[in-house]
């Protein structure tokens, strides 16, 4: 049961909201979050999946195209039947549900160092609710970048849309969102949107892009937007919105080898509707005020190799951790962060005899790493590492570093920052680094010349 | 024989997360058409091969949208092609498909539209619609 | 159609609705005509919603009279009408002894217009103040009366009050001719708008940029507007909110401002270049000074997390930089609040009180009537709300209980009320200058759709009619597919 502060102002009402007890509580019930409860549900645990919409599935609902479950199911889903699979899994448990609940609050009025049991507190229709459970799993996904956060410039008229919302419109809503349409961005999202708007009798001008490559999947780039001769401007980006009321044009403008616009290069391109793919950010409002660190790298939380965050017993996975580009790989991650915090709750010690072992080392991207995760490694095993690369190499290797020692180095091979890599750590590395006496291991991608 | 050209295209296989990047000899007529696929290298599997060759001679995709529903708690139904039909026929699907309406409740994998303009493929439901 | 008013006020902008609000308690028949289709769509939207205290009009101009009695009158006003308005004191910063002259001749200016409490302060004090202001500071004019409100807010509560006392609003009406009788006899003026003609026995300009045309319209005084554009960013809310930080004001402006706002986030206004007339456009030469000028001021400040950039103009009339608040000397019975610029927002309650001094003054007759109400309660804010009101609202409607927009916290009931207060929201953006859904860092990519869905409901329209902001700025095109 929480406990409740008795100097909140609120105490007489708080007693009134009602408590329910669980082991786990998952925030999201999208693929991350319905991953992470079958994983914990399956290792004993009594579960509960809040979700903000009325169905389960999250953003895959309205991803209808093709491409998920190819490693998973090693078969081509689309993505309500990729999130049909787990619905109809999630049901044929006794996993409790929170639908169409908002949650306002992880432990908010919680003494700090009470960290026993987590307290989430939610809204729905009828009423506020609190649930309570020793580990709580982060799975509320990512958001899209916005127009103002790339800071495109010119008029503010109606017609520029996240290319998701615009999916939302098209997919969910039956609504048509125009019927010119320019797309900013080479993300997947971007690329589908392209090929979605054809066949629906959108006419797409051409999908825009700042950087000199596509930031989608190949398949995307090929399935999308090559299939319906749609063009791609690479290097070119969107730098004034034109018209007042509703877009009447944008102007494109190409870009130099620092990303700025070149003066004497825009052209008008006339269109009703703009289309940003922009990039996703992690949505960590609740994290950050439940008080877990974040890395700025990823925009997502500092985890452990169990994804634990910085506050016990709060595990994060998914999106809300780092942008994935595929489902199953969001999968795959959240099963192990659900099996992760079902074992935190039910065994509690488990994880804090492993890190008595005395193994704290931090992991720092370098070389072309965007990032590297875990950003902590507290136990000597297996470790997976996952990381992205910042541009396009044809040839690069992933090194291994703890201080000056190189510990391991990786066959050279081309990476892409459109595919999020995966590396095995193996314990003999860790333990070489804490024989070395290192705090820090360093995962570095460094592009090699080809001989 | 002379009027054939062989050219050299490269483009990913899609049909794993590989995407493998192919380098095909094709051998064109006078008219462009494809007369064979010469060579594939690059696929780290068969199934790079022959999607190479199916690529070449009849592009196959899998064609994803949705129809209106009545009687459901949403809008819309997606669907799709239970397996790939060659992309070609797609414009002339979606004609086809956007006037239809289904009605609640419906099951995932529910035949929308038996054999799609007669690829022998149906025209199925991606979820469920209560 | 054709009503008759004592007084028509033209423009529903802050300082329209401010005049409608202070005219409301006297026996006067009034109609508020506006351009748009909805409150403070104009020069009070291109706002960074500061309080200033009145130190920088130079003394004898009639900003300088109005802006420090404004920021006085602010504390009653956000009490009867029931918005945010935080009184958290300013700092004028300095990084050298040049500035410390500067802020010296504020600090006299400021004597003169009656600011109170200013004071010059020393880095310690400034660190104390606001621990996040720039560490190369070494000197900052201290000035406790300086706040924050949010401007639309402040306008629709007035013109809400105004409304609830009788006022009408008439929308979507720009005013196309003014046609002015001979003899000053009931019907002076006759305002021909596309929603119809209104006649009244008095007229006061208050249409902000279109003030110029007005006063021509009606025969009256030829001002020559300068569209004084100015762009401002908004950035994601912060644990802490920042108190407002300025450098030395510029001859033209008062500089790029940091400053918090009354939901926590932070603001940084605003560049001042002129541009060609309507010109709402951001430009990127403007953010860029916006951020690099703000973190002269704030160096911690992420600038990374804009949620909003946007950009209108100051009614500047050319040749002065003051306010002009009066009766015509051309048209009698015409009374004039134009040029409106900076700082018309914290002026804006009294500017209303001198308006009706001077229409006082200039004879027309001011009955109190016995039935006015001055207070408007405060619409319920769910995000704000404790939590014992959050379970009652939610009780009362399950609709309280239905989020519609994430970031902000606002449900489904919330925007309902933004669409049913009177005057009601009848755009998306109007919805979010009421309640805030669709405001955060998301910029309405998550509750757009659904917001247009409950406009359509509430205004009983297809989705395709359902606007993002004024005429024209339709959102979808209609349905995609099927006979729905």
């Amino acid at each position: 049961m929480a406990k409740f502060k008795s100097s909140a102002i609120d105490c007489g009402v708080v007693e009134a909201v009602q408590t329910q007890a669980f082991d786990v509580v998952v925030i999201g019930g999208g693929p991350a979050g319905m991953a992470a409860a079958l994983a914990a549900h399956k290792a004993g645990a009594r579960v509960a999946i809040v979700e903000r919409e009325q169905h389960l599935g999250g953003i895959l609902r309205q991803c209808i195209h093709p491409g998920f479950g190819l490693s998973h199911f090693k078969q081509e889903l689309t993505g309500p039947e990729y999130a049909q699979r787990f619905i109809d899994q999630v049901h044929a448990t006794d996993i409790a549900l929170f639908l169409n609940s908002m949650v306002l609050g992880i432990d908010s009025g919680e003494p700090a160092e009470d960290t026993e049991v987590h307290t989430v507190t939610l809204m729905n229709p009828a009423g506020m609710l609190q649930l309570t459970g020793r580990a709580v799993v982060l799975a509320m996904g990512c958001r899209e970048r916005t127009r103002s956060e790339i800071k495109i410039p010119g008029s503010r008229p109606a017609g520029v849309f996240t290319a998701g919302l615009a999916q939302r419109y098209i997919n969910i809503e039956n609504l048509k969102p125009g019927s010119r349409a320019v797309i900013l961005g080479s993300g997947d999202i971007g690329l589908i949107m392209a090929r979605r708007c054809t066949l629906e009798g959108i006419s797409v001008e051409g999908v825009y892009e700042l950087m000199p490559y596509a930031n989608g999947l190949r398949r995307n780039v090929k399935n999308c937007l090559d299939d319906f001769g749609i063009p791609l401007h690479l290097s070119t980006t969107v730098t004034r919105v034109i018209g007042h009321d509703r877009v009447e044009a944008v102007e494109v403008s190409q870009v130099d080898e620092h990303l700025a616009p070149i003066p004497g290069t825009e052209r008008i391109v006339p269109c009703d509707t703009l289309l940003l793919s922009v990039g996703l950010i992690p949505e960590n409002e609740l994290s950050v005020a439940a008080g877990v660190e974040l890395d700025p790298r990823t925009r997502g939380a500092v985890v452990d190799q169990s994804l634990q965050t910085g506050v016990p017993g709060i595990f994060a996975c998914g999106n809300v951790l780092h942008v994935h580009d595929l489902a199953d790989n969001v999968t795959t991650e959240s099963e192990r962060a659900g099996a992760a915090a079902a074992a935190w709750a039910l065994g509690g010690d488990a994880g804090a005899s492993a890190a008595g072992t005395s193994c704290e080392l931090t992991v720092s991207p370098a070389g072309i790493a965007g990032y590297a995760l875990p950003g902590r490694i507290t136990a000597v095993a297996l470790t997976k590492l996952n990381f992205r690369v910042s541009r396009p190499v044809d040839a690069a290797r992933v090194r291994i570093l703890a201080g000056d020692e190189e510990l391991f180095a990786g066959k050279v091979r081309a990476f892409k920052p459109s595919v999020m890599e995966s590396f095995p750590l193996p314990a003999k590395v860790i333990k070489q680094a804490l024989d070395l006496g290192a705090s820090e291991i360093v995962l570095s991608v460094d592009p090699v010349e080809e001989a | 024989m002379s009027d054939t050209v062989i050219e050299t295209l490269q483009f990913n296989c899609t049909t794993c997360p590989s995407e493998c990047l192919l380098t095909v000899e094709v051998e064109r007529d006078a008219n462009g058409a494809v007369v064979e696929a010469r060579s594939v290298t690059g696929n780290n599997c068969p199934r790079g091969d022959k999607f190479a060759h199916q690529e070449l001679t009849c592009p196959m995709r899998v064609l994803t949208t949705t129809v209106t529903v009545s009687g459901g708690d949403v809008a819309l139904l997606p669907v799709r092609t239970a397996e790939a039909i060659p992309l070609a026929l797609h414009a002339q699907a979606m004609d086809l498909i956007r006037g239809l309406v289904v009605e609640a409740p419906i099951r995932m994998s529910d035949v929308v539209l038996p054999n799609l303009l007669n690829t022998g493929i149906d025209l199925i439901a991606s979820m469920d619609v209560e | 159609m054709s009503e008759t008013f004592d007084i028509a006020i033209v423009g529903a902008g802050i300082t329209g609705c401010a005049i409608a609000r202070q005219l409301a308690r006297y026996d006067l028949s009034i109609c508020v005509v506006e351009a748009a289709n909805d409150i403070a769509f104009g020069a009070s939207k291109a706002n960074g919603g500061l309080v200033h205290a009145g130190y920088d009009p130079a003394p004898g101009t009639v900003k300088a009279q109005v802006n420090a009695r404004g920021c006085e009158l602010y504390g009653t006003w956000a009490q009867e009408l029931g918005f945010l308005f935080c009184r958290t004191g300013s700092m004028v910063l300095g990084f050298n002894d040049e500035d410390r002259a500067h802020l010296e001749q504020l600090r006299s200016n400021g004597h003169v217009n009656g600011v109170p409490e200013l004071s010059i302060v020393g880095p310690d004090r400034i660190h104390e103040l606001e621990p996040r202001a720039s560490a190369d500071a070494t000197c900052a004019l201290w000035c406790p009366s300086t706040g924050f409100v949010d401007p639309f807010e402040v306008a629709i509560a007035a013109l809400e009050n105004a409304v609830a006392n009788g006022v009408t609003f008439m929308r979507s009406a720009p005013v196309e001719a003014i046609e002015v009788a001979g003899s000053v006899d009931d019907a002076r003026f006759t305002l021909a708008t596309p929603a119809g003609n209104v006649r009244c026995r008095y007229l006061i300009n208050a249409a902000g940029n279109g003030a110029a045309d007005i006063s021509h319209m009606a025969g009256a005084e030829e001002f020559q507007m300068v569209w004084r554009q100015g762009n401002i960013v908004v950035l994601d809310k912060e644990p802490r909110t920042l108190m407002p930080l300025y450098p030395v004001p510029t001859p033209v402006s008062k500089g790029v401002i940091v400053t918090g706002t009354v939901h926590g986030n932070t603001v940084i206004t605003a560049t001042a270049a002129v541009r060609e007339p309507g010109d709402t456009q951001t430009y990127a030469s403007d953010v860029n000074a916006l951020l690099t000028g703000a973190r002269k001021l704030v160096p911690d400040l992420d600038t990374r997390r804009v949620v909003r950039a946007f950009a209108g103009g100051r009614p500047v009339i050319q040749g002065t930089n003051d306010f002009f608040i009066g009766q015509s000397a051309v048209v009698p019975r015409l009374f004039q609040a134009a040029g409106i610029q900076s700082p018309g927002v914290a002026s804006a309650p009294a500017i209303a009180e001198r308006m009706e001094l001077v229409m006082r003054e200039a004879g027309v007759e001011l009955h109190e009537r016995t039935d006015w109400n001055p207070i408007r309660r405060e619409p319920d804010d769910f995000d704000r709300a404790p939590l014992a009101r959050k379970e009652e609202l939610i009780e009362s409607d399950p609709a309280w209980g239905q989020i519609v927009c994430r970031c902000e916290t606002v449900p489904e009931a919330e925007i309902v009320a933004a669409i049913r207060r009177r005057p009601g929201a009848v755009s998306v953006e109007g919805v979010k200058r009421r309640c805030r859904a669709g405001m955060g860092r998301c910029q309405s990519g998550f509750c757009q759709s659904r917001v247009v869905a409950i406009l359509a409901r509430e205004l009983d329209c297809d989705p395709s009619e359902v606007l993002l902001e004024d005429a024209g700025s339709w959102l979808v095109e209609g349905p995609l597919k099927g006979v729905r």
